[in-house]
């Protein structure tokens, strides 16, 4: 394959990696019944980390996003 | 009602996804490395300042979302280790591990078959390893590996001692050191 076109390939799948976490760790955010059995304080921190999961992987979606676009673009500039 | 191992399912679940992200983020970095693709990309511009410019932020750009999957893996993983269970593989351990991820190539001593895996964790005494199908436990292999952060690849002979399939698809597994090669 051309190695731009690899590129390419592994920026789109960054994307849908990206887009199948954020569903996944917003699972059983909201599910009193999830964490049922864990402290309180454990349910803050487990929360806090998924939330901050969710927030990388919203920001890392845009810069996939942005690098896709400026790559295409150059790719183009050169044909 | 959810059970416990239903709770440990889905963060092994998480994990193993934070894990995939890692691994194809490493991917694309050694891909934008190539000279090949760096010197098409400064052909490409026309301002000298540029040039320069557009690839140290494509580079550094990747760099930053490296590190920030790199750091919220491993804050995630040893709270979790944390709060799971404890299981007697990690119970048995000697020393703590580093979530650190990686590829090694594990070779049957006796055989001679190889694997390709990804690393998930390591200590001076093993490593973690991940595969999309199981291997033979209880036996020695010799193992090149390859942790992303390290430049140079690390020789052991190890004894696979356990393996687990944690989702569908998805084996991790525990290796103990048992020589050193370099």
């Amino acid at each position: 394959m051309d190695k731009k076109q690899n590129i390419i390939r592994l920026l789109d799948e960054c994307l849908k990696l990206e887009d199948e976490a954020i569903p996944l760790y917003t699972k059983y955010l909201e599910d009193p019944e999830f964490f049922e059995d864990v402290s309180p304080q454990d349910v803050d921190r487990v929360k806090k980390a998924l939330m901050t999961l969710v927030q990388d992987s919203r920001s890392h979606r845009r810069i996939f996003e942005s690098l896709q676009i400026k790559v295409k673009e150059t790719f183009k500039d050169a044909q | 009602m959810l059970s416990r191992q239903d709770r440990e399912q889905y963060f092994q679940e998480v994990l193993a996804h934070e894990r995939a992200i890692g691994h194809k983020i490493h991917e694309l970095f050694q891909a934008m490395q190539d000279s090949e693709l760096r010197g098409s990309v400064d052909e490409v511009l026309l301002d000298e300042s540029k040039h320069s410019s557009f690839s140290i932020l494509l580079y550094g750009v990747l760099q930053g979302v490296f590190e920030e999957e790199s750091q919220a893996y491993s804050f995630i993983r040893k709270f979790l280790d944390s709060i799971l269970p404890g299981t007697e593989h990690t119970e048995k351990r000697r020393c703590v591990r580093e979530p650190l991820l990686g590829l090694a190539t594990m070779c049957d001593l006796e055989s001679g078959e190889v694997y390709h895996v990804r690393c998930m964790d390591i200590s001076p005494t093993g490593v973690g390893i991940e595969n999309d199908k199981a291997i033979p436990v209880g036996r020695s292999y010799s193992l090149e590996i390859k942790l992303y952060r390290h430049a140079t690849v690390m020789e052991r002979i190890g004894r696979l001692v356990w393996v687990k399939e944690v989702i569908p698809g998805t084996y991790i597994g525990g290796i103990r050191f048992e020589e050193h090669l370099n």
